[in-house]
């Protein structure tokens, strides 16, 4: 069996009322491996939010196919192991959040999954612990705040120990601190507990630690690489897409004749790497 | 420069008496100037919402008073004065548009204030044309089949359509890509211009630091600044504690000085950060 996402020449047609129908997305072939960090980018209407529910089959490509490890996403008997696999945190915790307790919710999906109890609790531990809410335990979800409460909804699929992460526009709540922190987490989850990501963001900032961008445009990948070469390109910017200042600077200081090496991947990685040259 | 909204000693207690009380404001003493542009920052759950909501009378005062272009918010004869003054727009407004037709959602406001149907119309199109949505057959289209960015612009028109003499926008660009934001923004200077005043919640700092005239800062229900940009900048530990973003522009020259190289920190662009971090590096000087 095949490890990895992989979607074969997608198309998903919705039908607009009265009879008109949008393509959202115009035959998308992807790859993605397992463990890697993968950005997915593009406008607001691009179809980023359409491929993201592809991957655990809440939506049904019109034509093509999606596997997840070589399973076909279009047969319903798959969906429960799918599911179990591919984690989402969409862009609204509030639409996402069903206990009336931060616990019960994160434990909402090991009790469903009728794991003991004793693996229920350590999984629920382990995730209030990584989200930072263990403070938050016995409160009631609907009274945090817009930040906390995603937070709670990244803490309760995780403890589903999914294999893919897939987040959509999940920072666009959240202020810089809770921003940063769950970007960082998200890094460690990669890189230390191998978790295959799938961020999906219209703001490039977001996706500086990622190893690939896939950048879309009216349903179709128009741009894919590392983020560096990837924002490099002339075409991104037509796209109404921003360089990270980041980028715009190292763009800069290399038309200027000062090498940054390809590791640098945040302003103060830049500070420490001039500092070294003075 | 007259106070359009005046906030005196207020505060607010949510789930009083239960297990489960949080005191969201306390004891906030805070005025907005007719024209101003108010950016309020903090951290979430530090009481931005609860405040915003006072404005237009959605939370009654429980202590304390709110005065909102010379209406007292706690008089419940005059909420519906009230909300025509102050115009909010929650997070997500795509989430509560529920009318068949973009133009019918957009007119909702204005049909509201009993107005005859050939303003509602100027006052549709108007509002659609601010918020750049300006195709001919969009007012026909059923909001559900919009994309969520065009959503958002279609609930912020709804609002403008009301013309109210204070638009308060909470986390407006939230989710939105940067022609989106830059639409906003365009709106709120637009405001400014015409003497309009406009409250924001935000997160974040750099993208409204050119715009704004005051800066509020809230945490764990307290007022713990208010003031104008530059007396923000020259708070670095207000920065620090509540992490607020500085352009990167800033943030590089601020980070190098800090490292203890001669540069300036002046300045008001990544371009102009680069210039300077080159002539740092010719000169070799740290």
């Amino acid at each position: 069996m095949s490890e990895g996402i992989e979607v074969v020449s997608v198309t998903k047609q919705y039908t607009v009322y009265p009879d008109s129908k949008i393509n959202a997305l115009r035959g998308i072939n992807l790859t993605i491996e397992k463990g890697e960090y993968v950005g997915l980018l593009g406008i607001n209407g691009s179809g980023k939010s359409t491929l993201a529910r592809l991957f655990n089959g809440l939506l049904q490509p019109t034509k093509g196919k999606v596997y997840i490890n070589g399973i076909d996403t279009a047969d319903p008997a798959n969906l429960q192991e799918i599911r179990r696999m591919v984690g989402m945190v969409f862009q609204n915790p509030d639409n996402q959040l069903v206990c009336p307790v931060v616990e019960e919710e994160i434990a909402f999906g090991p009790e469903n999954m009728e794991l003991p109890l004793q693996e229920i609790r350590r999984r629920v531990d382990w995730a209030l612990h990584v989200c930072d809410l263990e403070d938050k335990r016995h409160h009631a979800p609907h009274l945090l705040s817009g930040g906390q409460k995603q937070m709670v909804a990244l803490a309760s699929v995780l403890a589903m120990l999914p294999e893919y992460l897939v987040l959509d526009e999940p920072t666009s709540m959240l202020d810089p601190k809770s921003r940063r922190a769950l970007l960082e987490q998200l890094y460690l989850l990669n890189k230390q507990e191998g978790i295959t990501i799938i961020l999906i963001s219209h703001n490039p900032e977001d996706l500086l630690q990622t190893d690939r961008l896939i950048v879309l445009d009216q349903g179709t990948i128009c741009l894919e690489g590392a983020p560096r070469e990837v924002f490099a390109n002339a075409k991104f910017e037509n796209l109404g897409l921003e360089v990270p200042s980041l980028y715009q600077l190292i763009y800069y200081l290399e038309a200027n004749h000062f090498a940054v090496p390809e590791k640098i991947k945040s302003i103060p990685d830049l500070v420490e790497h001039i500092c070294l040259q003075l | 420069m007259s106070a359009i909204i005046e906030i005196t000693h207020l505060s607010h207690v949510y789930a009083e008496g239960s297990p489960y009380k949080v005191e969201s404001l306390k004891d906030i003493t805070l005025s907005v100037e007719k024209g101003e542009f108010l950016g309020l920052f903090g951290p979430n759950g530090s009481g931005k919402s609860t405040l915003i909501q006072h404005l237009n009378g959605l939370i009654k005062p429980q202590k304390g008073s709110v005065i909102v272009c010379g209406i007292d918010a706690s008089d419940t004869k005059l909420s519906r004065e009230l909300w025509k003054k102050a115009g909010l727009v929650f997070q997500y407004p795509e989430h509560q548009i529920f009318q068949t037709t973009v133009f019918d959602e957009v007119a909702y406001g204005p049909r509201n204030l009993k107005l005859p149907e050939a303003t509602v119309k100027e006052r549709v199109y108007q509002a659609l044309e601010q918020v750049g949505l300006t195709q001919e057959n969009i007012t026909q289209m059923p909001p559900s089949t919009l994309s969520g960015g065009t959503r958002r612009r279609v609930a912020i028109a709804g609002m403008l359509a009301i013309q109210p003499e204070i638009l308060i926008l909470d986390e407006p660009m939230a989710g939105l890509d940067s022609a989106g934001r830059n639409l906003i923004l365009g709106i709120i200077k637009k405001r400014q211009q015409k003497n309009e005043t406009t409250i924001m919640v935000s997160h974040s700092l750099k993208e409204i630091l050119s715009l704004t005239d005051k800066l509020a800062i809230l945490d764990n229900g307290c007022l713990v600044f208010t003031g104008i940009v530059q007396d923000l900048l020259n708070r670095p530990e207000i920065l620090a504690r509540y992490q607020l973003e500085l352009p990167e522009y800033l943030q590089i020259v601020w980070q190098l000085a800090a490292q203890g190289c001669e540069i300036k920190t002046d300045i008001s662009s990544i371009r102009q950060a680069g210039e300077e971090i080159i002539k740092l590096l010719t000169r070799k000087s740290c």
